[in-house]
């Protein structure tokens, strides 16, 4: 396989390997897999090296926020990394303004669902229009006065957002999670910039990275932490594919 | 705050929560391009038909065996005579719309409890009322459950009207009443309270409305013994109200008893909970005094026998489909059937058969597990959509077997889809296929089978014969699967150079986009744009664009390039790979026939264009080709089926779909998914993502034994050009070690350098990288190009 010469790539951290996986100088695991609304069977991570990031619900922001919690069971060692993610829907009926009452509640509702046994991490996924980013960043302002201190609050992040857009430089968070993938009108002009060698611009993005079994990875990406989604429910078998696509 | 069920819609990135996904299996990609493609056009859907409303109300078009298991199951009752009527149709459309309904009709459920709720409290309803949250944590693996459903809400809100209007808004016995149900209803999420008893005094209708909401609440409130017993009590007093309903709600805490939660996914239910509810139901159904309650115990009973019985209700449920037993809930009955049938035997595949590691060729029908065999011979129904997936020799012989038992459609059908022309037998089919009228709903099923073997028989004028009137019947710029499937068969059968273009182009159905997303015409902004209004626009399918790139001479490319025939991109297209195919193969003579065209459609090529018919040798020719080609990589000697190459052809695309790749020839029978173009990697390691299938297309019959023959001999060519920039770098290297002072030199040895960073490679292109990029440094230190090319590419 053909790789690029010379990678210009500002890699900030450091790798640690530990088998076929790695733990991170961070404490973080370097691969985290996002786990969807079905059943999933994850016992079989039992090292502590992977983490899960599942869906613990979804948020629909209708004429008054409409809550979604998980149905479909999670089943995972009790040395597995969570990370509670939910989801923020929009539907025909979301409103133009929020009100303050509207995202007490939306804020209330996300810590509420992700304030499980074991979860450490609180990741939000919003596709925010430009006309809702005032919003979301209330929005997280709320959500992280709600939650604990010493857990970590993320977002999931278009490619835009970090590439060109840098609206999210001040958000009050710990890392944005670029999604590398169903990237839509942006794809083009992210992935030749990426090809390019250029990084993201913000900070906040370069931490880690968000892919999906079924899209190309950037390989000077890989060192990141990962965050992976699968479209069929994760095996072992896919996990360890995963962990050899990640190896240098 | 409301809370709402899931929404079965599909949001970019995200999957469908309780249904099996609909994945859409994709046209395979061309195996010329390197570069993996996200956007698919879909010609002919394999897992589901498009539209649905068409299939539903009985044009099945040309049924598909790799449907999903409730498209079969439709089509079978269709194919059997016994469409929907308008009612039915609406009740079954209910499987597709069932996460919806349900959204709709808690949030209604609430609204409704809220409006009655202050209206008995003298209060004016104010939109969004308080809503309480419908949904209980099991406490375990993360999960919650919906714990009072609309029908709880919308019966305490008709509830209390009726009491209201009997003792009045705001009146001291509606305000207990009222808070005697917030209470019960407090129960519904992680809240834990239970109503005190009614006062003494209290009029007789209200203490028993009283002991029906403290039995509530303790149902709600996971107490469910306590629920049954108190729910028993209720039914025992017949001056209730209550008294009818109490022996469901008993039932129904037993089965929410035996559920909920599930503390171990490996064992979803308690049996013995359940079958004393099974016990209760059953009971309920046989007491005519209890009539009204009948269709909601029917329906729990349904849920319990799904679990207790399955294969048992399976068959029942089969029966109600195909509409032979009792009518049920249609919608609903589709839903528990493909589900059992997932439990039972497997989720259904697009692959060959439902028994992994079966090899189909060797396969005997006691090799079919048990349980499959069993759910075979329970009903037709089953046993038809079961047959249908297999599509294996078992299947068919199966399949023939039953047909010649009972001459009925589906299963004539299901024959044919897994006939060949070689089997014995098959005139009989041909012949029952022959006499299915064109109104019949398996019409065009049959009649693409009988085509499809006719064309397998070589007897292509009769395929002619059959189809070309079919396609009257559907207009010819709408898209449609049907008639993309006669055109495929045409395009084989095609008899003149001329009916061979015209079929060789198909409208695709939809844009597969993602997941399991699509979009068909307005809705595919993405792919609007100036110069391209059309997302559907015709285009080469797989078959047609390996024929023309196999099979046909560059003479007769050229000609249809030239031609009006091909729609304009396509044409464009066909130009532009038909003009590289002639300088890599060195046929000058092919390639200035389309220079005039090549410039005018693409401008800036043609001062290259004019380079190349300007030179005089075949060096030279060579030299002048790659050097044009370099400049787009949107060139390559081959049409692409299906979606053509997105990206301009001048610009480099950002996937490596530049220029042609190693993997050249049709006979790899596959290629892994990015591995030749890194650095975007195959995330599942060595294993191809998929395989795309190999194209070994039949010669045209129109063709001479000498086109046909130039044909094989270009093919072999071409496939021992290589990878693009191995072929770039030999020829500019050569060029430039005999024509140094050539001012175009280190033009093309940075453009050598940038093709193997950008283009396809193998282990070859990192040394000729390397070479053009010293030769450039070198000897032409002061270019522009060199300054330009700061680095080789490995």
């Amino acid at each position: 396989m053909s790789r690029y010469k010379i990678l210009p790539v500002a890699l900030g951290l450091l790798l640690v390997l530990n088998g076929s996986t790695a733990v991170r100088r961070d404490g973080r695991p370097h691969l985290t897999l996002w786990a969807w609304e079905r059943s999933e069977q994850l016992t079989f991570l039992n090292s502590g090296d992977v983490g899960v990031a599942f869906l613990a619900g979804s948020v629909y922001l209708d004429t008054s926020p409409v809550l979604r919690p998980r149905f479909q069971p999670l089943r995972v060692s009790p040395s597995t990394p969570l990370t509670a993610v939910v989801r923020i829907e929009i539907t025909p009926q979301t409103p133009t303004d929020f009100s303050d009452a509207y995202r007490a509640e939306v804020a209330r509702q996300i810590v509420h669902l992700s304030d499980l046994p074991g979860v450490h991490e609180l990741q939000v996924d919003f596709d925010a229009r430009r006309s809702q980013r005032h919003f979301y960043r209330q929005l997280l302002e709320a959500v992280r006065a709600q939650w604990p201190a010493d857990r970590r609050l993320s977002i999931t992040a278009l490619g835009s957002w970090c590439l060109g857009d840098d609206w999210i430089a001040d958000l009050p968070i710990d890392e944005a999670v670029p999604m590398l993938f169903r990237m839509g009108m942006d794809e083009g002009n992210i992935l030749h910039a990426l090809s390019n060698g250029e990084d993201f611009r913000d900070p906040l993005c370069r931490s880690s990275v968000g892919l999906s079994t079924d899209e190309p990875w950037p390989q000077p990406l890989l060192d990141r932490h990962v965050f992976v989604f699968n479209t069929r429910p994760w095996d072992a078998q896919m996990v360890a594919a995963v962990q050899r696509g990640l190896q240098p | 705050m409301r809370t709402i069920w899931p929404s079965n819609r599909n949001v970019v990135r995200h999957y469908l929560p309780l249904c099996v996904l609909a994945l859409v299996i994709l046209v395979p990609p061309n195996i010329f391009s390197c570069g993996p493609y996200f956007t698919e056009a879909v010609f002919v859907p394999q897992t589901q038909p498009v539209p649905l409303k068409d299939y539903l109300a009985g044009d099945l078009g040309v049924v598909q065996p790799t449907y999903y298991r409730a498209y079969l199951a439709v089509a079978y009752r269709i194919l059997s005579g016994r469409a929907f009527d308008p009612t039915q149709l609406a009740k079954v459309q209910l499987y597709w719309k069932y996460n919806d309904t349900v959204i709709k009709d808690l949030d209604a459920a609430q609204t409704e409890w809220g409006v009655a709720r202050d209206t008995a409290l003298g209060e004016k309803p104010s939109p969004p009322a308080e809503k309480d949250d419908p949904y209980g944590r099991t406490g375990y693996y993360f999960t919650s459950f919906l714990n009072c459903t609309p029908d709880a809400y919308r019966n305490a809100a008709l509830t209390l009207g009726e009491r209201t209007q009997h003792f009045g808004a705001a009146s001291a016995t509606i305000k207990d009443w009222v808070a005697a149900q917030s209470a019960v209803f407090a129960n519904c999420g992680d809240g834990h309270s239970t109503p005190p008893a009614a006062p003494a005094d209290a009029p007789a209708i209200i203490k028993a409305d009283r002991n029906y909401q403290i039995a509530a609440a303790l149902f709600y409130g996971g107490k469910y013994q306590e629920a049954v017993a108190a729910f028993d009590k209720i039914a025992a007093d017949k001056s209730s109200p209550w008294s009818t309903l109490a022996p469901y709600l008993a039932a129904r805490a037993l089965v929410r008893q035996g559920t909920v939660p599930v503390t171990d996914p490996q064992v979803p239910f308690n049996a013995q909970l359940l079958t004393e509810a099974e016990t209760r139901l059953k009971a309920i159904l046989a007491n005519k005094e209890l009539a009204s309650i009948h269709p909601a115990a029917e329906h729990t009973l349904a849920f319990v026998e799904f679990r207790l019985h399955p294969e048992a209700r399976a068959h029942v449920l089969a029966l109600r489909i195909a509409g032979e037993g009792h009518e049920g809930n249609l919608g609903q009955d589709l839903i528990d059937y493909t589900q059992l049938l997932n439990k039972l035997i497997g989720t259904s595949s697009s692959d060959s058969d439902t028994v992994p590691g079966a090899k189909p060729a060797e396969m005997k029908m006691k090799e079919i597990p048990q349980q499959d065999r069993a759910l075979m011979q329970a009903d037709d129904l089953t046993d038809w959509v079961i047959t249908a997936q297999l599509q294996n020799p078992i299947a068919h012989q199966h399949a023939v077997e039953v047909w010649r038992q009972k001459h009925s459609l589906p299963w004539l059908v299901a024959a044919m889809v897994t006939s060949s022309a070689a089997d014995p037998g098959v005139d009989d089919l041909l012949k029952a296929a022959n006499g299915v009228p064109a109104n019949s709903p398996g019409y065009d099923s049959v009649t693409y089978q009988r085509a499809r073997l006719l064309v397998e028989s070589g007897k292509a004028q009769q395929v002619r014969d059959l189809l070309a009137p079919q396609l009257k019947r559907f207009p010819a710029d709408a898209p449609n699967a049907t008639r993309n499937l006669y055109t495929g068969l045409l395009f084989r059968a095609s008899n003149t150079f001329e009916d061979f273009l015209k079929y060789s182009t198909q409208r695709p159905v939809y844009l597969a986009t993602g997941d399991d997303e699509s979009c068909g015409g307005s809705d595919c902004p993405d792919y609007i744009t100036k110069d391209n209004p059309d997302p559907l626009a015709p285009l080469f399918d797989d078959y047609s664009a390996a024929t023309l790139n196999q099979r046909v001479p560059t003479a007769l490319l050229s000609k249809a390039a030239l031609g009006g025939q091909l729609p304009p991109k396509l044409r464009d297209a066909l130009t532009s790979a038909t003009w590289s195919r002639a300088v890599l193969l060195g046929d000058a003579a092919s390639a200035k026939q389309l220079s005039s065209t090549l410039s005018q459609q693409l401008p800036p090529a043609a001062k290259y264009v004019s380079s190349y018919d300007a030179a005089t040798d075949p060096a030279a020719r060579d030299f002048a080709g790659a050097f044009a080609i370099l400049h787009f990589p949107g060139m390559n000697p081959y049409v692409n089926g299906g979606l053509l190459r997105q990206t301009p052809i001048g610009q480099i695309d950002s996937f490596r779909q530049n220029w042609w790749a190693q993997d050249f020839s049709a006979d790899s029978g596959g290629i892994v998914y990015g591995s030749i173009c890194g650095p975007w990697s195959d995330p599942r390691g060595q294993a191809p993502m998929y395989v795309i299938p190999t194209h070994n297309p039949a010669s045209p019959g129109f063709l001479t034994p000498e086109e046909r023959t130039l044909a094989d001999t270009q093919w072999k060519q071409l496939k021992q050009v290589g990878p693009a920039p191995d072929y770039f770098g030999r020829v500019v290297l050569d060029w430039a070690k005999d024509h140094p002072d050539d001012q175009r030199v280190p033009e093309a040895l940075s453009l050598v350098v940038r093709a193997t960073r950008y283009g396809c490679n193998d282990k070859q292109s990192g040394g000729f990288s390397r070479r053009a990029f010293d030769l450039l440094h070198q000897k032409y230190p002061k270019s522009e190009w060199t300054a330009k090319t700061p680095h080789w590419y490995q």
